[in-house]
């Protein structure tokens, strides 16, 4: 059973949202439980893509009526926390020559409401900054959003000098965006290839899933 | 070998009227880049002085020996400024140096208050009076004299390629889909938030657009004797919006452009990146050989052929990765399996998947023409 909150985030209804969740913080009504509802809303709205009931514009709507609805929670959480447990670090980037940062929010957007900590290093970024920020801040993932061919090769160049300074084992890497395919994977020697934010966010799902199913059965 | 028996006209026009050309045609799209890193021309000159990139274009064209199908006009800033899209090019907003080109630059540039100005008073007064010195730094002096300079940039290129390199198709007019102008100049997200939560104002907006589209295409082509229309769409594919969407602010405006040109003689050339799979049923309802569907290598051009076979003429999709990191041989195979997958009668145009990258390796794409040229004829 779902709440109206959580029904109206979930059918898009902006205002309905907005003056719901103000109207019960206005009620003292405990921040927590507006912000579990929300939250829920969007998870329904990402199993509804994957089942294709809905599309990029309906997971971009939500979260970002998700985003004004937490805008207007946080003031009233205080010391409590609504991140839950980190399930991992990511370090996203658009690299050296591309300015285009369209699919590498929606997968920081998707990325955080999943539980992901993510560092987002923007557009036409330096390959050696990337090398140093992964040295900095040992993430779980590097994912790169490409929308030109010119990226290639300071891509491939990241992940030889992450190579070079024995860092490359210890994350996986990404490279989605539409002008990657599976050739670009195997160019740069990325881990994998998407041109679908959604999948993105699966893989690293399944990548920290997979860790912690090893690390129970007393593995690495 | 079987002889081409066929000029590049022909070619070209057997292919988009679905008959049989004596070979495929090949027409890849091809601007400033490609040829000025080849030549290793500096980018940033390039953008101030467009002639110049026309002139390193025809000397690509003719060192690669040429095909049919004329290329859009390289995409220089100033065309992008004067039909209303925010650019940043190598020199002044970006680096001037290696592996930098000129790129869009998509922001929410435009407001909401300024659909109700583009409904009164069309896209292209709504540039002219004041959206062109929001996205630039221009003043009315450099709007005017960059007209001419455009202008004259385009009489070169129509000169250089039409008339003396007798190039098969005639592109009259590049004119950006009205969906696609408005919602690069409001941002996908903004955009998007306004086809949900304030549709009648996009839609006042984008009937005015499509009706200024037509008269100026119509007035444009009858101008320089083009009979083609080249239209960019990337954004109301079913890889982003749902049906409903797609049916109430894309189609029957496309639907109006296209059947409105051909009445005039002019073919709309539908350049349609991104995955447009659930939405290619919906071109059969054009009137036959009235437009190229393009694509980009993200749409499943086979399923597509299946479904528009006969009806319309699709430019195929050799893509940027393949064009750019691939070998000769794959590039050879993928260009085999068009030619024998989308057959040989007509209807399939040899293209690449959007503009051949600049970093295309040049044995790829003497490649990609060759066995365009030849693959068919040998085996007949």
């Amino acid at each position: 059973m779902t709440s109206d909150l959580t029904n109206n985030l979930i059918e898009l209804e902006r205002e309905k949202v907005l003056s719901e969740v103000k109207e019960r913080l206005n009620q003292n009504e405990d921040p927590m439980k507006i912000f579990e509802e929300c939250k829920q809303g969007m998870e329904l709205v990402g199993e509804k893509y994957k089942k294709k009931e809905y599309f990029l514009a309906e997971l971009m709507l939500s979260g970002d009526l998700f985003r004004e609805a937490m805008e207007l929670i946080e003031p009233y959480l205080g010391e409590k926390k609504v991140e839950g447990d980190i399930k991992g670090k990511i370090l996203l980037a658009t690299i050296q020559g591309d300015i285009h940062d369209l699919g590498k929010n929606i997968l920081a957007t998707l990325l955080k409401l999943e539980g992901f900590k993510v560092y987002d290093l923007g557009v036409d970024v330096n390959p050696d900054i990337i090398v140093e920020k992964v040295k900095e801040i040992q993430p779980d993932f590097l994912g790169f959003s490409s929308l030109l061919t010119i990226t290639f090769d300071p891509m491939k160049e990241v992940i030889d000098k992450l190579k070079e300074v024995g860092l490359r084992d210890k994350l996986k890497i990404l490279v989605g965006g539409g002008i990657t395919t599976p050739l670009v994977k195997d160019y740069t020697g990325a881990d994998f290839q998407t041109i679908d934010a959604m999948e993105g966010v699966q893989y690293c799902l399944e990548i920290i899933r997979t860790r912690i199913v090893v690390k129970a059965r007393g593995g690495i | 070998m079987k002889e081409e028996y066929m000029t590049p006209q022909e070619r070209m026009n057997a292919a988009i009227n679905l008959k049989k050309p004596d070979r495929v045609p090949i027409a890849p799209i091809i601007g400033m880049d490609l040829p000025a890193t080849y030549y290793g021309l500096n980018i940033a000159e390039l953008h101030r002085e467009p002639i110049k990139a026309v002139e390193a274009m025809v000397k690509f064209f003719d060192e690669f020996g040429g095909w049919d199908g004329y290329s859009t006009l390289p995409l220089v800033k100033i065309g992008y400024i004067l039909g209303g899209l925010k650019f940043k090019a190598p020199g002044q907003e970006l680096p001037d140096a290696p592996g930098y080109y000129g790129q869009f630059d998509e922001g929410e540039w435009m407001k909401v208050e300024d659909y109700k100005t583009i409904a009164d008073i069309g896209w292209g007064k709504f540039v002219a009076n004041e959206y062109i010195y929001r996205i630039s730094d221009w003043t009315p002096e450099d709007v005017e004299e960059n007209r001419k300079k455009y202008f004259q940039f385009a009489l070169k290129g129509g000169e250089e390629y039409t008339i003396k390199r007798k190039m098969g198709m005639r592109t009259g007019a590049n004119r950006v889909h009205p969906f696609f102008l408005l919602s690069l100049n409001r941002s996908l997200l903004k955009f998007t938030q306004d086809l949900y939560y304030r549709p009648e104002l996009v839609e006042a907006a984008l009937e005015t657009m499509t009706d200024g589209l037509i008269k100026s295409t119509i007035a444009q082509c009858k101008g320089n004797g083009g009979n083609v229309v080249f239209v960019p769409e990337e954004r109301a594919e079913g890889a982003i919006y749902p049906l409903k969407i797609f049916e109430r602010f894309w189609w029957p405006y496309t639907k109006r452009i296209v059947e409105s040109l051909y009445d005039e003689g002019i073919i709309t050339w539908l350049h349609l990146d991104q995955c447009w799979d659930l939405n290619i049923p919906y071109f059969k309802e054009l009137p036959r050989a009235s437009c190229i569907i393009d694509l980009d290598g993200l749409t499943d051009i086979f399923r597509a052929k299946e479904i528009l076979k006969d009806h319309l003429c699709l430019m195929s999709d050799v893509s940027g990765s393949l064009f750019s990191i691939g070998s000769e041989k794959q590039v050879e195979d993928y260009v085999k399996k068009l030619i024998d997958k989308l057959g040989v009668d007509g209807g399939h145009i040899l293209s690449s998947g959007c503009e051949v990258p600049p970093n295309c390796r040049p044995e790829n794409f003497r490649t990609f023409l060759k066995t365009g040229k030849t693959y068919q004829l040998s085996r007949e």
